[in-house]
């Protein structure tokens, strides 16, 4: 038998209530162990202290303490009681209290912080279609002139750049001669026709010959990069854009221009833009976008 | 077994309204749970004021005692939980255990110092010191092995019963038990093996 299970036994082996298989067990072992048998020693001398140790009784009062206790506490509350009801016992109320308050403090902020920046996404009613809305977080109290500016940025359209290549026939130069003596000095307002002269003036250098003013009469000038930019210049006055960049190469017939032409008026400028040559590739209007303007890159050949 | 009928009997006539049969019930076990209270605490004023507690819980409750188990195991039940809880609480605050022995040697225990005893014979001077070393060391032990013992050694109750108050494994009363025992040995040793 191991030293463990002789040290359960021998208080009652002090006391004779042993079985008698089990005390003889007990007894062969403290033969061998002295460990057991020192401790087999100084229990019987401590059981008998403890038997010769006087009963202990309740004061006198207690009944009367007890009686005006049970009164005073049957009729209020106490802070004892309430101390006792939250924190006792405190090895399992205060870890499940902590871990509660915790739980908690976690939902409050997740409801009023929330983590993620995705919009919520809604099914329509009518037509089963999804639609996106706004993210709950965009309607969080926030610094508004950030928003706001945020706001306006995002509302206001990005310009949209389209390149088209125009090829220019001596022929259709004759035939927009005819058109343009007709109707270009008619149709150009004077503060356009203002404009058009000093925008003319302020132009980058063409390589090349100079550009042409307009009293020259159309049909006695050359079929020239130069002229057909000027051209197209007259026309991008007219539908109140700008011009952005020109740049002519005589020796190669071409020319590149770059003008600025308000949506709405994006069409009529092809249209007239068509009369002067041919164009390459039918441009493709922007539709679902509604840009303030469309830049035109003109290679012109 | 007479004990227990007059128990039951007694919380029977306090739940049909005869307040006098509560306060016979407490006068029945007020010393055991005070001298419980007290061994544990290790101190006069508190024990009284747990063994208060203790009551002012049983007259609270009497109504939830189902008669499944005997009364003083309901009550010891709540003792033992009351003990350390009361310990707990105070070890919020300062406490001091202090220790007072009858100096007079009947039967009847009177709390005087121990300064109080001039003129006492030496022997019974050394006895009183020797049970007032076994009592501190007792008290220094941690606290589910004090309670096992107090209620092993000083109160008598059988493992059966040690198991019914506490919900502990018989095995693990045994074991916890021995183990206080070693942990004595080491405080006392060369003070009761001294004696010899």
């Amino acid at each position: 038998m191991k030293c463990n299970r002789v040290h359960e036994l021998l208080e009652e082996y002090a006391r004779d209530e042993l079985p008698g298989r089990e005390s003889s067990i007990v007894t062969l072992h403290l033969e061998t162990c002295s460990s057991c048998r020192e401790h087999y020693v100084f229990l019987k001398e401590y059981l008998k202290e403890v038997e010769a140790m006087p009963e202990y009784r309740a004061p006198d009062n207690f009944i009367e303490s007890l009686n005006k206790r049970i009164h005073e506490t049957n009729r209020g509350f106490s802070f004892s009681r309430i101390f006792d009801f939250i924190f006792l016992p405190w090895k399992i109320k205060l870890p499940i209290e902590a871990a509660a308050l915790l739980v908690t403090g976690i939902i409050v902020i997740t409801i009023y912080y929330p983590v993620t920046d995705k919009p919520h996404i809604q099914k329509d009613d009518s037509g089963g279609k999804y639609h996106v809305t706004e993210n709950m977080k965009t309607k969080a109290p926030a610094i508004s002139a950030p928003a706001e500016k945020a706001e306006k940025k995002t509302d206001k359209p990005q310009p949209v750049t389209i390149q088209l290549a125009l090829l220019v026939h001596p022929e259709k130069q004759e035939m927009m001669d005819l058109y343009s003596s007709s109707s270009s000095s008619s149709r150009m307002s004077a503060p356009v026709k203002r404009k058009a002269a000093a925008a003319d003036m302020q132009e980058e250098s063409v390589a090349g010959d100079k550009e042409q003013l307009e009293e020259t009469p159309r049909s006695e000038q050359p079929v020239s990069p130069g002229n057909v930019i000027s051209d197209i210049k007259e026309m991008v006055y007219r539908l109140e854009g700008k011009v952005l960049h020109t740049q002519a190469n005589e020796d190669t017939g071409s020319a590149d221009l770059h003008v600025s032409i308000p949506s709405h008026r994006a069409n009529e400028f092809i249209r007239d833009l068509s009369t002067r040559g041919t164009l390459k590739d039918t441009p493709v209007m922007p539709v679902h976008e509604k840009p303030a303007e469309i830049i035109f890159k003109i290679t012109i050949k | 077994m007479y004990q227990l009928e007059e128990d039951d009997h007694l919380i029977k006539a306090y739940l049909e309204g005869d307040e006098n049969a509560f306060s016979s019930l407490v006068v029945r076990h007020m010393d055991k749970v005070f001298s419980i209270c007290y061994r544990y605490t290790g101190n006069h004023d508190d024990a009284s004021d747990c063994a208060q507690d203790i009551f002012v819980k049983v007259y609270n409750n009497l109504h939830a005692f189902r008669f499944k188990s005997a009364f003083s195991t309901w009550l010891y039940r709540i003792v033992v939980n009351s003990c350390k809880n009361y310990v707990s609480r105070s070890s919020f605050r300062n406490w001091n255990t202090s220790l007072s022995l009858s100096a007079s040697g009947d039967d009847t225990v009177y709390y005087a110092d121990i300064a109080d005893s001039k003129g006492a014979p030496e022997a019974v001077l050394e006895k009183k010191e020797t049970q007032n070393l076994v009592m501190q060391a007792v008290l220094n032990l941690p606290g589910d092995m004090k309670m096992l013992i107090i209620l092993r050694d000083f109160e008598n109750r059988s493992y059966e019963e040690i198991t019914g108050i506490t919900g502990m494994k018989m095995g693990t009363i045994k074991s916890r038990i021995s183990r206080a025992r070693i942990r004595l040995k080491e405080m006392l040793k060369e003070d009761l093996l001294d004696e010899m």
